[in-house]
């Protein structure tokens, strides 16, 4: 029953974009170490080939060639057959193939847990942020400075009274800038320049958008362990770039350093047993992001953003899509 | 072009580790008698007879057999002059739970008819196979083994070959 759903077309296509996702993941982690790439705005469109390409690879293949999935193109021609290890029962008790669709079911549960479940809560914790509070015009006056810097349309600004560092941007065409109270205090005019300036350069990379279609590939292969993982990454390095390109415009490093450093988060001792836990993860998993954005922010914030040389990235996408057609 | 050596490596070693489990999946073999002496296979329905106006070679280009997930045997024929398989001798488990699709591609067919081959009821399907060429299948039940032939020849001629398969007159 498994192994004929396996052995279909949306079988098939389950289990080779799974396949397909994790030759891309290695032949980009290797290009990144052939080529030393190091830079995170390269790194960025790299590990969009590891999301976007196993989406279209199983039918680009399936129109080349169909036979492909044939047993013949199996045996013969291809690299790696997936169907001889879903057919292997090495203790007997239990099919590899039910093994790897547990599996998939896991990464299923993982995904909805982590990336559907959030976004319901945090539609009603920002309805729960409450109403703007005004804008200063100081900060009116940073915006200013920085809409004459990047070239984007300058964004609103909107203070919530809220005792945590909240700063987030808001919508796709108008966007907004929603800062808390507390960050206000915390943070000097330097500071919340570094901060406010790291929102702009969001604005101008079109990074909800952005975001927003990344997320799409995501929920595409909601069940394919290597997108839940490079998703995060994508969206990490796009914090990356941003930091770097910040502080090629405010030149203050230092700035945007300690109000990254105003968002470290430690939770406090109310909740209990998994809640806490999942807080703990969650909070540590926050805290990891900021101490690397830190720390590449000092060992990177003289130099300047490297080239993209198209030609690697030519070829590793290119390598992708032939390794991918003989992995069946 | 180390990574992607590399990356043949692995994924040559990771095909490679399942045949070490299960040894008697699908795989190719150089003849006959060592695919029927390695696998046990009981029953082996060879031609004795293949028209000389086929052009076709024996022994057969390529033999491919299995016991593993179910039992199965098939033969290649090529032409003489070409590398175009001509004629795919097929025999496998009536119980499988899928069927071993035949190399050569049957693209239209028309209703078959039932014909007997030595005392045994077989279907006889004129067919138009890859190429856009005329060709025939013929397949029967033998105590539980299914046997297929398809051949981009004449009904007579495959008929004929089916029939040497079987013993007796």
């Amino acid at each position: 029953m498994i192994m004929r759903f396996l052995s279909s077309y949306p079988g098939m296509y389950i289990t080779q974009s799974v396949l397909h996702s994790f030759v891309a993941l290695i032949i980009v982690e290797l290009s990144f170490f052939a080529w030393d790439i190091r830079d995170h705005h390269a790194k960025f469109r790299y590990r969009l080939l590891t999301l976007t390409l196993p989406v279209f690879m199983f039918p680009l293949y399936q129109v080349i060639t169909p036979q492909r999935s044939a047993w013949y193109f199996r045996l013969n021609t291809a690299l790696f057959d997936s169907q001889r290890w879903l057919e292997l029962n090495p203790l007997g008790v239990l099919p590899l193939a039910t093994v790897f669709l547990a599996f998939l079911i896991a990464i299923t549960a993982v995904f909805v847990v982590q990336e559907i479940l959030p976004i319901f809560r945090e539609r009603s914790s920002l309805s729960d942020l409450g109403t703007c509070k005004g804008t200063l015009d100081a900060l009116d006056a940073v915006l200013d400075s920085i809409s004459s810097e990047i070239p984007i349309t300058k964004p609103s600004i909107c203070i919530i009274d809220e005792a945590l560092p909240i700063l987030v941007t808001q919508g796709f065409k108008d966007h907004t800038i929603m800062v808390s109270s507390h960050l206000i205090e915390v943070l000097d005019e330097d500071q919340l320049k570094g901060a406010l300036t790291h929102e702009a350069v969001h604005i101008m990379r079109d990074s909800s958008t952005k975001t927003q279609l990344i997320y799409l590939l995501r929920i595409l292969m909601f069940y394919n362990p290597v997108s839940l993982v490079e998703f995060r990454r994508v969206v990490h390095d796009d914090e990356f770039i941003c930091d770097a390109v910040t502080v090629s415009i405010t030149k203050n490093p230092a700035a945007l350093i300690a109000a990254i450093s105003s968002f470290y988060y430690h939770p406090g001792h109310g909740s209990q047993g998994l809640s806490q836990m999942k807080e703990r993860i969650e909070s540590h998993s926050h805290n990891l992001l900021l101490d690397e954005r830190i720390q590449k922010l000092r060992e990177t914030s003289l130099e300047g953003q490297e080239s993209f040389g198209w030609a690697p990235f030519m070829l590793t996408a290119s390598v992708i899509l032939v390794m991918g057609y003989l992995v069946v | 072009m180390v990574t992607i050596l590399l990356v043949t490596a692995i994924l040559t070693v990771l095909n490679w580790i399942p045949s070490l489990m299960q040894k008697q999946t699908m795989k190719r073999f150089n003849s006959i008698d060592i695919a029927k002496k390695e696998l046990r296979i009981h029953r082996l329905f060879v031609p004795t007879y293949i028209p000389e106006d086929l052009h076709l070679v024996w022994p057969p280009a390529e033999i491919y057999a299995q016991e593993v997930p179910f039992s199965a045997f098939i033969m290649h024929l090529r032409y003489r002059d070409s590398r175009d398989i001509g004629l795919v001798i097929q025999q496998a488990d009536a119980n499988a739970p899928y069927q071993i699709e035949p190399l050569i591609k049957i693209k239209t067919t028309t209703a078959g008819s039932q014909i007997s081959i030595k005392d045994r009821k077989a279907v006889l399907i004129p067919a138009v196979c890859d190429g856009n060429v005329p060709c025939y299948e013929v397949s029967w039940d033998e105590d539980g083994t299914i046997v297929t032939l398809i051949c981009k020849c004449s009904a007579q001629d495959i008929v004929k070959i089916a029939s040497s398969t079987l013993p007796g007159p």
